[in-house]
């Protein structure tokens, strides 16, 4: 309103000089046009007409008709056109400021993570702070030097192969720093095809130190309990051969001896013979010795229980019993009262025991429905402790119930039935019996107890 | 009538060995396939020996001996064979009164030495229970009266004193102490108190 009252103005002053019509009045458009919205530009040039056809005499009407309809058309492409213009400007400026936050948040990135750069040749072309420290050494020091000096046996073309097959964490490079230490290394890879047709590589290194360190230890103590289950099936087998063969060479003794007795009463005639009967009685007795002394041999070393801490124990164990679950859509739920767990017992043992009876469970649901299994710990008087592997499986069978525990009975294809006579003979060596029940998650509850110890005793 | 000897085995070659066996050596046996069948045949020989196996489905060798300690004490010892010698469980059969613990398998000569042991030994256990038979017997033919002076003279005192105590004359205590010895078959006073000793 204002630009059209200036505009209106100026037109009268110019009035004197001759015929403008509508000229003058442009500027007036114009000015809402840049600066206001297309209402108010339309009202600019209404008023502009009302204002012409009030002031200015006019000919004829037709002339004037025409003059207003080319001044409102004029008007409304100079607005349209520099609406236009100011959005432009607009969404320029508001990409600039985009680009810039992009810029920086990508920049704040690049120096938190270790990335690296490579032209086609492995050359490195740029190496970001976190890289260089990992390897350390500084940019100035790696720029320009192939990148199989710092990571052995680099070749991008592996690392994409490799990408396919497995998950980072499992490959693993080493990496060397300037001062010669190997460490694991994990790298993800991207290619940046460049203009001219060669790829520029971008590398994103983990340092995988602490991982491989666990890694290692899982893998130690995962050897560990192989090694211990090994010994115990060996012993448990050892054990029940012995047990089944001094059966048969006590009975043939005794037949012996019996033979012997009634050969004395014939007198002197059997005496020949019953000296050769008393020779077989020393080879049957023979056969018992050696026996006794393959299973003392394979017995499995008892020593001395010591006070653990059951939820260490357990701690320990999760990432063995987290391969066990897991990958059989299994989730393992683990539940110590971690208030008065201390007990007595040989830790690799009872480790040996519990994996044993989490193996059975998760077996026991992989093919159910539900999949539940829990480890439950609870200390049930100042002297004793329950611990209880549970599952939602289908339970034991109540016929099968009392054969359970019987060496070389198992409900499995490829088993041995050995497990669960270990872990009876173990947890029997900690002076607990192994019971089963029904679980309230469904299926079945193996438990025992163990001895508590307090803090005190700790040694 | 002979001792006998119960073998108490799952395992049959094993049961019918060790029958072969002690009959060869002159012992009378009789064998049992397991600890429910023992008890539910429960012989009622006053004295005897046992030998079971400790391993057995269902009632194992432990529970076997404790019955019968309570049962019967020491008139029926009890010899247990095991496959593999456990020091823990043997030392608390031990003290559940187990004469002794044989390691499978054995030198038979071992089991037939430990059985004869066992056998003269429950001889005199036999022989003791006879003779406080014997005592028991007599002494449920006495009169109240008799009995009182018969408790009166075992602890030593003398014809006045029991008067005194239970109220008599002297000369009435003296006929009740000729009839207590003859009830009684003492030939004199020392018998008749070696007699009150055999029951306590």
């Amino acid at each position: 309103m204002a630009s059209v009252a200036i505009a209106l103005l100026a037109r009268l002053g110019l009035e004197a000089f001759g015929k403008f019509y509508y000229l003058p009045l442009i500027p007036a458009v114009m000015l809402p046009a840049l600066l206001a919205s297309r209402r108010a530009t339309a009202l600019a040039i209404i008023l502009s007409i009302l204002a012409n056809v009030v002031l200015v005499p006019r000919e004829s009407l037709t002339d004037a008709i025409v003059n207003a309809l080319l001044f409102a058309l004029v008007g409304a492409a100079i607005g349209e056109i520099a609406r236009a213009g100011r959005t432009a400007r607009n969404r320029s400026v508001q990409l600039g400021s985009h680009l810039v936050k992009r810029e920086a948040t990508i920049q704040a990135m690049l120096t938190a993570a270790s990335i690296v750069t490579l032209d086609e040749d492995s050359k490195i072309i740029s190496i970001s702070g976190p890289a260089c420290a990992l390897f350390k050494t500084s940019p100035d020091e790696a720029v320009g030097r192939p990148f199989h000096d710092f990571v052995e046996y680099f070749d991008p073309a592996a690392v994409q192969a490799a990408a396919g097959e497995q998950t980072a964490a499992e490959q693993y490079w080493l990496g060397r720093c300037s001062d010669g230490d190997l460490f694991p290394v994990g790298i993800q890879i991207t290619l940046l095809p460049a203009a001219d047709h060669a790829c520029e590589v971008i590398l994103t290194l983990t340092d995988l130190r602490l991982w491989h360190t666990a890694e290692l230890r899982n893998q130690a103590l995962n050897d560990q309990l192989n090694q211990v289950w090994r010994m115990n099936s060996l012993g448990e087998m050892a054990a029940i051969l012995s047990h089944e063969l001094n059966q048969p060479l006590t009975a043939a003794a005794g037949y012996l001896h019996a033979t012997q007795a009634d050969l004395g009463r014939a007198g002197v005639l059997a005496d020949s013979a019953s000296r050769t009967i008393d020779l077989a009685k020393g080879q049957v007795l023979r056969a018992g010795d050696i026996i006794r002394r393959a299973r003392d041999l394979l017995a499995v070393d008892t020593r001395h229980l010591e006070p653990h801490r059951l939820s260490s124990i357990l701690e320990d164990l999760e990432p063995i019993l987290q391969m066990l679950g897991p990958p059989a859509g299994v989730p393992i739920q683990i539940d110590i009262d971690s208030a008065d767990d201390r007990v007595l017992a040989d830790r690799i043992q009872l480790q040996q025991a519990i994996v044993n009876l989490v193996r059975n469970a998760v077996e026991a649901v992989e093919n159910e429905p539900l999949r539940e299994v829990a480890v439950r710990g609870r200390a049930i008087s100042t002297t004793r402790y329950r611990l209880s592997v549970e599952d939602s499986g289908p339970g034991v069978a109540p016929r099968q119930m009392d054969r359970l525990f019987q060496p070389m009975m198992t409900t499995k294809t490829d088993g041995m039935g050995l497990g669960l006579s270990v872990t009876r003979t173990i947890v029997e060596r900690h002076g607990g019996k192994l019971a089963v029940d029904t679980s309230d998650l469904g299926g079945a509850a193996f438990s025992f107890e163990i001895q508590r110890t307090f803090s005190g005793d700790e040694s | 009538m002979t001792t006998s000897v119960f073998v108490i085995d799952d395992d049959f070659a094993v049961r019918d060995s060790l029958i072969h066996l002690m009959r060869a050596e002159g012992l009378r046996a009789r064998g049992f396939a397991s600890g429910e069948e023992f008890f539910s045949n429960l012989p009622t020989d006053p004295v005897a020996c046992v030998v079971t196996d400790l391993c057995m489905p269902g009632m194992d060798g432990a529970e076997v001996v404790n019955r019968i300690a309570e049962l019967h004490g020491d008139a029926w010892p009890v010899v247990v064979l095991t496959g593999h010698g456990n020091v823990a469980s043997a030392v608390s059969l031990m003290k559940a009164g187990v004469t002794d613990f044989i390691e499978k398998p054995f030198e038979p000569n071992r089991l037939i030495e430990t059985l004869k042991g066992c056998l003269s030994r429950i001889r005199q256990v036999d022989e003791r229970l006879k003779t406080r038979a014997n005592i028991d017997r007599r002494l449920d033919q006495l009169t109240a009266r008799e009995r009182q002076v018969f408790d009166q003279l075992a602890q030593g005192f003398s014809n006045k004193v029991i008067a005194a105590n239970l109220e008599i004359s002297p000369r009435t205590v003296e006929i009740f102490r000729a009839k207590v010895m003859t009830k009684m078959e003492a030939p004199n006073l020392s018998a008749l108190v070696r007699m009150s000793l055999g029951l306590e």
